[in-house]
């Protein structure tokens, strides 16, 4: 594991007395060998010194040049012998050779596991090519449809259980539907679904749910899981900085998923669409799943290894990202691999210019707007660079003396030294490398390895600045563009961080694929990052694991739990296989189809397994609990998008637009989009899915938590999502029809999509003719909030405790806001006096600048609606007091607070939370900042609701 | 349950946690199902000392020569170089003296700066440790490794552990709550992420300033009904739950959701109380003063005593302690205000008895420089007093469940720079704080993306020497 020092072995003191020898070996002796043995003595160590390898047991057993490490060991780690002290330098602690000497004393053993090159690669079952052997022979003869079930049937029936019947028709379109769609399939699609007698009537109805693009809609964040996509890097609310186009990627993940593009190239694309020749511009599109992931501002190895951890663990099954530090414990990937997938990932970037999707159009007045603010961010930005460079080599150039000096007395000695000197002198080593190569500081692009830690922070707000505007022209409506990444146009091969460390590099390893799957001697990528030729590897139809891994996880999906269950590990620590024939079978199969996944749910949909009762079985439960066999289907709860969507489906609210901007889930009213459309922010995924164990995009997901905790209950029972929905279809219901029993009717019908029975029914009516006494609504406030277009505009949503408008910047929260751009976008808090009397006002009128200042502030003024204008105030970077005393008020005149951008429409941000006093009474726009008045049921509202909370709605069979 | 049954299988742990993995849970025909609600309480698998934990955080890091380790030798060496140099994020000089007078106090005799006068008078119920050290000087990574056991990589979160290992007492309440007024701390929700444990294990954030319950946990409050039409609504549920049920025989998922709508509905109220401070007595909300600090220590002990498992209470947004300039007028501020709050927490816990099973820690996420912080080129605001970050060697104290108590652990060298006599690392203080809650944190792993993984990784030791 990571950062393995001495100091563990040091601190360990003497062994304890339940700790067997290998266990020994593991804690104490086994540490110190990868801290300072492996790299000379290993399978990563090239050559191998003194024919001594520590990293296997035969090594260890056989000892090197030295002969057996009985006999030379102890005598090397004690420096003694000065012709063989080892490690070289400093020797090993004391308590750290005892350690050595007890693991000796006991015969020195070593796990038999233990090895790099010598890792049973060939026993791992993941790694043998999958094979589709013969449907084994099944007693049963009628039961099984297809394939699927005799390979099923048999392990059934070796058990001793018996498949469940296949399940009613109501049953089976419901499951259909959820599982295809993640949404319900109405009444009257129920009804003809049974109604219709044909013997393809099953098949008819898999083929065109197929077609539909609600299934793209519903698979891809299955796939998104597996990418951690997220719109935001993180804390998108505060900074407001979001992916510019992240949106673009889900996009063409739908619509690959849609067109049943084959898997093969589904993952080609997603990898390397920049370097593939002829395809067409849109799956430039496809690399956001390079680009979205998690981004380290401060660490380049973190961010490699959240691109390799998402490729190997997402499209390999692999757990490559354990060998960052050590060879892998269990599986055979060498620390080597992992660096060799880190030259790929560490040598790509994001461009300058994101390739565009659609078709240039002239620009509009708002692009070119967008455009001279980029443009002139990037000039600010060069600007500053220009200047401080300038300040800082005439800075050093007031040194030159210590560096003439120092460059004289650098002469024949080692980087670790100069390094030393350096420190001593307070000099700079890069400064002093630039004098030693061209007798003067760093040039200008190399300008940041000599930044201070100003010009760190100042250059982040820079770049920020920059991130910032492009994702408010995205979310502006910019036209679409990919986020693409591109090959460095010089590449530099990584070296092994030994024991994680960047610090402390150890081989090169240029890019290549993994040893496990492409031999220990196959060639160096050579084009460019090798993101194209890893893409090839990964899609080789002999890879033994990119084709089962994705088997796997379709299976997943349609039955609630892989045949592996561990999705993203096929390696010695995960699960085997259940029915690994069976994994083999559709692994072939899915290649031969030509890696179509529609082709594969087809096959797996139509078998008797899918289409078993979800019935519980006493006897089979007794044999096999978990189902692992699947001696029935699995009931299963929704996750969070279907409950959500089949919400809005059921009040007849859902809009079935696809693609495009995300949106806020937690806006009131409800943005009635389906969920795969939500806005992720990483880092602070919303409450809702959160409380539902969304996937946490902060790293890739193999499958997602099934938790029943109560702030899913409070989801249901008190969010103003789901009193919005009963409302609605309360309402919907009440317009249908008449009678109470045709409302019950025409509920379950739309929440079901079935009749309700006469029980339901006599319950419902009873329920109904309660009368529920409303709650008392709290006082009404007297504040508003809007934008000043036509003088005053309420606004229309309020999310993430703000008000905020239709465009991308107007905004104001409990303590100030953010003005759109122009007077029409200024932000208007309202107080509506409901009093009449002397008034004051008292506040403070602020706007903050960051480090590198730009923009030129806000305006903010006070207008009566009787008296007008009051009072005005600009700040930029500073703040105003804004005090008003002694002017009469009337009741019903409307006081407002407008802040509006000036001139330049950047960094408009401000803090302004007036209080204002009439009398005695006195009213704080902070305090009282509330969104809008919560909605109140009747009891019809209310009883719809009930229906939304049961089980009923939640699971399906 | 033996701890050797707790910790087989990752079936078994999954099991043990009540929670299943995929659409479908492992669980559902395993359970009873009560135990499907990953925050229902579990035993811890060893003796334990402490039931839960309060970690008081000076963010930003508090300077351990101003507070609680008196270093006499920088008098002496006043605006003088001192003979140790180590590597700090910015440039520092001179020797720089404590900005605060040293006091003994107690039967113990401990000293305490005048920053914590009030924290002084109950150091006789401290463990002081002074020779605690961590690994980088910049604030990221040193509250990841105080928070998660790790300076970069994502790993759940202390407190998140510990809630998947033990659960709540009070599943009416989150059971990890994390309290920050005015907004998050540097990293913000990356200090209490559940990582890859499951979603139920990240801390709730609760913003101290806000009084609305609805603000401090959402959905809490019910507007479109009364509490009596709220119950009946869910009598109804209950029937029509019933029916369906009546046909799906063994499934405790559909009985564990009809439960948490139960709990949810208890929920509303109890969080209601939690919260509600004007339900203490006048003299109890005086002890802890009227100040924004005393307001949120004393909502965490009322979270504490309704068996919330972990509390974690920042003194403010962003890095509040993190005085590179004017160290003593900052210092001077920060402390005068938690000062008189943390005595209260203290005495008070130790007057209910709760003293005896709560774990209470107090400090940043690294040390100050005893040299002095210098003005650098575009860096600080170019004045020369006050301290940078020192992650070699610095102050913590713990006090409660199972500690020694009027103790000190440990030293740094003469001028307070790194920790030299019995030093503790944070991996070390982790093993030792779970040592107490009844883990051998050497066993208590979670398996994911193929390998065991633990709060210390492959770190840490018991400190035994603390224990009482």
């Amino acid at each position: 594991m990571r950062r393995l020092t001495i100091v563990v072995a040091l601190a360990c003191g003497a062994l304890r007395a339940q700790d067997s020898p290998i266990e020994q070996f593991e804690k104490k002796i086994r540490p110190v060998l990868v801290a300072r043995c492996y790299g000379c003595h290993s399978a990563q160590a090239s050559p191998t010194q003194g024919g001594l390898r520590l990293d296997s047991s035969q090594g260890i057993r056989q000892g090197g040049n030295s002969g057996p490490l009985k006999g030379s060991l102890l005598r090397a780690l004690s420096h003694q012998d000065a012709s063989l002290k080892m490690p070289p330098g400093k020797p090993l602690p004391a308590e750290t050779i005892a350690e050595f000497a007890t693991w000796i004393a006991n015969g020195a053993p070593v796990p038999e596991t233990l090895s790099s090159a010598a890792k049973p690669a060939a026993r791992l079952w993941s790694l043998q090519p999958p094979i589709a052997q013969a449907t084994p022979p099944t007693r049963n003869s009628t039961w099984a449809r297809t394939e699927i079930d005799r390979f099923v049937l048999a392990k059934l029936e070796g058990k001793g259980l018996t498949p469940q019947p296949e399940a009613d028709r109501k049953t089976v379109i419901r499951r259909l539907y959820f599982d295809l769609t993640g949404l319900p399939p109405t009444r009257q699609q129920v009804d003809t679904f049974v109604d219709d007698k044909a013997p393809t009537a099953y098949e008819r109805l898999v083929d065109d749910l197929l077609k539909s693009p609600r299934y793209g809609e519903r698979w891809a964040r299955h796939w998104l899981d597996v990418a951690r996509y997220a719109d935001s890097n993180n804390d998108a609310v505060n900074s407001g900085i979001k992916f510019a186009w992240s949106y673009t990627y889900r996009d063409w993940v739908i619509g690959a998923l849609n067109e049943d593009l084959p898997y093969d190239k589904f993952l080609q694309y997603q990898l390397a669409a920049d370097r593939l020749s002829g395809l067409p511009a849109r799956h430039l599109a496809a690399l956001g799943f390079l680009s979205l992931g998690r981004e380290f501002p401060k660490s380049v190895p973190e961010t490699v290894d959240d691109r390799i951890d998402a490729v190997t663990r997402g499209m390999l099954g692999f757990t490559v990202a354990c060998a960052r530090c050590h060879d892998h414990k269990f599986d055979p990937i060498p620390t080597k691999d992992y660096y060799a997938l880190y030259s790929v990932f560490s040598n790509i970037r994001h461009p300058r210019e994101l390739p565009p999707l659609a078709t240039p159009t002239a620009l509009s007045a708002k692009d070119q707007a967008y455009q001279q603010r980029l443009n002139r961010s990037r000039a600010d930005f060069q600007a500053y660079r220009q200047r401080r460079h300038a300040e800082m080599t005439a800075f050093f150039e007031t040194q030159s003396a210590e560096y003439d000096k120092a460059v004289r007395d650098a002469e024949g000695h080692t980087p670790l030294e100069i390094e030393e000197l350096c420190r001593l002198r307070q000099l700079n080593s890069h400064v002093l490398a630039g004098w030693r190569k061209r007798g003067a500081a760093v040039p200008l692009d190399e300008f940041e390895l000599i930044y201070t830690e100003g010009d760190s922070n100042n250059s982040r707000a820079h770049l920020n600045r920059y991130t910032l505007l492009l994702s408010q022209y995205a979310y502006d409506g910019a036209p679409p563009r990919a986020m693409a990444v591109e090959d460095l146009p010089q590449t530099t091969p990584a070296h092994v961080f030994l024991r994680g460390n960047p610090a402390n590099p150890g081989v090169l390893t240029p890019a290549r694929f993994l040893s496990a799957l492409a031999g220990p001697d196959s060639p160096n990528f050579s084009d460019g990052s090798g993101r194209a030729e890893l893409a090839l590897a990964i899609i080789d139809a002999k890879n033994p694991l990119t084709a089962r891994v994705m088997v796997n996880r379709v299976w997943m999906h349609h039955f609630g739990m892989g045949l592996v269950r561990t999705p993203s590990d096929f390696g010695f620590r995960g699960e085997a296989p259940t029915h690994p024939e069976l994994l083999d079978y559709l692994a072939v199969k899915f290649v031969e189809s030509g890696w179509s996944l529609k082709a594969l749910h087809r096959m797996i949909l139509l078998s008797s397994v899918y289409r078993q009762r979800s019935e519980d079985n006493a006897g089979a439960r007794a044999v096999d609990p978990e189902n692992l066999m699947l001696w029935r289907m699995n009931r299963r709860r929704l996750e969070i998008e279907s409950l959500r969507d089949t919400m809005l489906a059921a009040s007849g609210q859902l809009d079935p637009s696809i693609g495009g901007l995300p949106f806020l889930i937690n806006a009131q009213p409800a943005v009635p989009r389906r969920t795969v459309y939500a806005f992720i922010e990483r880092g602070r995924i919303p409450g809702t899915l959160a409380a539902f164990d969304f996937a946490s995009p902060d790293q890739h997901a193999p499958m997602r938590y099934s938790t029943t905790v109560p702030q899913q209950s409070l989801f249901f029972l008190n969010s103003p999502f789901v009193v919005e929905q009963a409302q609605a279809l309360a309402a919907r219901a009440r317009e249908a029809s008449k009678t109470n029993e045709d409302r019950i009717q025409a509920l379950y019908t739309r929440i079901f999509s079935r009749a309700a029975t006469q029980a339901e029914v006599a319950s419902g009516l009873r329920y109904l003719a309660q009368t529920e006494a409303m709650p008392v609504e709290a006082a009404a406030s007297p504040w508003r909030y809007g934008t000043a277009r036509g003088g005053f505009r309420p606004f229309g949503v309020f999310a993430n405790e703000s008000w905020q408008g239709s465009g991308v910047k107007a905004v104001l929260r409990p303590n100030g806001g953010e003005p759109g751009e122009g007077e029409d976008e200024a932000v208007v808090l309202r107080f509506v006096s409901p009093a009449k009397g002397t008034l004051s006002i008292e506040g403070v009128l602020r706007h903050n600048q960051g480090p590198v200042p730009y923009g030129d502030g806000v305006r903010g003024r006070i207008v009566s609606s009787r008296s007008g204008e009051l009072a005005s105030w600009s700040v930029n970077g500073s703040s105003a007091e804004t005090k008003l005393e002694g002017m009469a008020v009337e009741v019903g005149e409307t006081i407002d607070f407008i802040v509006d951008s000036r001139r330049d429409p950047e960094k408009d941000g401000f803090n302004w939370a007036p209080k204002i006093k009439i009398g005695e009474k006195s009213w704080s726009s902070k305090d009282e900042f509330q969104g809008p008045r919560p909605l109140r049921l009747d009891v019809s509202g209310l009883y719809a609701q009930v229906l939304l909370q049961t089980n009923e709605f939640a699971f399906v069979d | 349950m033996s701890q050797r049954d707790l910790f087989t299988t990752r079936r078994d742990m999954l099991r043990q946690c009540g929670m299943g993995m995929g659409s479908v849970a492992l669980t559902s025909m395993l359970a009873p199902a009560a135990d499907l609600n990953p925050l229902s309480p579990k035993p811890a698998p060893l003796p334990f000392k402490a039931k839960r934990v309060i970690h008081l955080f000076m963010n930003g890091g508090c300077s351990h020569v101003d507070t609680f380790d008196p270093k006499p030798e920088l008098q002496k060496y006043a605006g003088k170089a001192i003979p140790i140099t180590l590597k700090t994020e910015r440039r520092t000089g001179a020797a720089f003296p404590s900005q605060f007078a040293y006091k003994h106090y107690g039967k113990s005799g401990i000293e305490v700066s005048d920053a914590f006068p009030l924290v002084g008078g109950c150091v006789d119920d401290l463990c002081v440790i002074r020779s605690m050290h961590t690994d980088i000087p910049n604030h990221e990574p040193s509250l990841m490794m105080m928070n998660c056991g790790d300076v970069r990589q994502v790993r759940p979160s202390f407190g998140s552990w510990l809630t998947y290992g033990l659960g709540s007492e009070n599943e009416n309440l989150p059971g990890f709550i994390v309290l920050c007024p005015d907004g998050l701390p540097t990293q913000g929700n990356q200090n209490w992420r559940s990582a890859f444990l499951p979603g139920a294990f990240q801390a709730t954030h609760i913003d101290t300033r806000e009084t609305q319950i609805e603000k401090l946990i959402e959905n809490i409050r019910n507007h479109a009904t009364s509490r009596p039409g709220q119950r009946r609504q869910l009598d109804l549920l209950k029937e029509l739950n019933h029916d369906y049920q009546e046909r799906r025989q063994n499934d405790s998922l559909l009985e564990a959701r009809v439960q948490s709508f139960e709990l949810a509905y208890r929920m509303q109220m109890e969080a209601d109380d939690a919260f509600d401070l004007t339900k203490e007595p006048a003299s109890i909300r005086e002890m802890y003063g009227d100040g924004l600090q005393g307001r949120q220590m004393l909502i965490a002990r009322r979270l504490l005593e309704r068996g919330v498992r972990f509390v974690q209470v920042w003194h403010g947004a962003g890095q509040p302690w993190d005085s590179h300039d004017d160290i003593k007028t900052n210092h001077g501020k920060l402390a005068r205000e938690c000062d008189q709050p943390i005595a209260a927490l203290l005495r008070d816990l130790k007057q209910r008895g709760m003293l005896d099973d709560t774990l209470v820690i107090w400090g940043g996420e690294f040390g100050r420089t005893p040299t002095v912080e210098l003005p650098d080129l575009g860096a600080n605001s170019g004045m020369s007093n006050g301290r940078d970050h020192n992650p070699y060697g610095f102050s913590m104290w713990l006090a409660g469940a199972g500690l020694k108590r009027g103790y000190v652990h440990g030293a740094t060298d003469e001028f307070g720079f790194a920790a030299v006599e019995k030093k503790v690392h944070v991996h070390d203080l982790h093993a030792t704080l779970l040592h107490l809650l009844g883990f051998d944190h050497e066993r208590f792993t979670y398996r994911y993306a193929g390998r065991d993984f633990r709060l210390t990784d492959v770190h840490g030791h018991v400190v035994k020497e603390l224990l009482a």
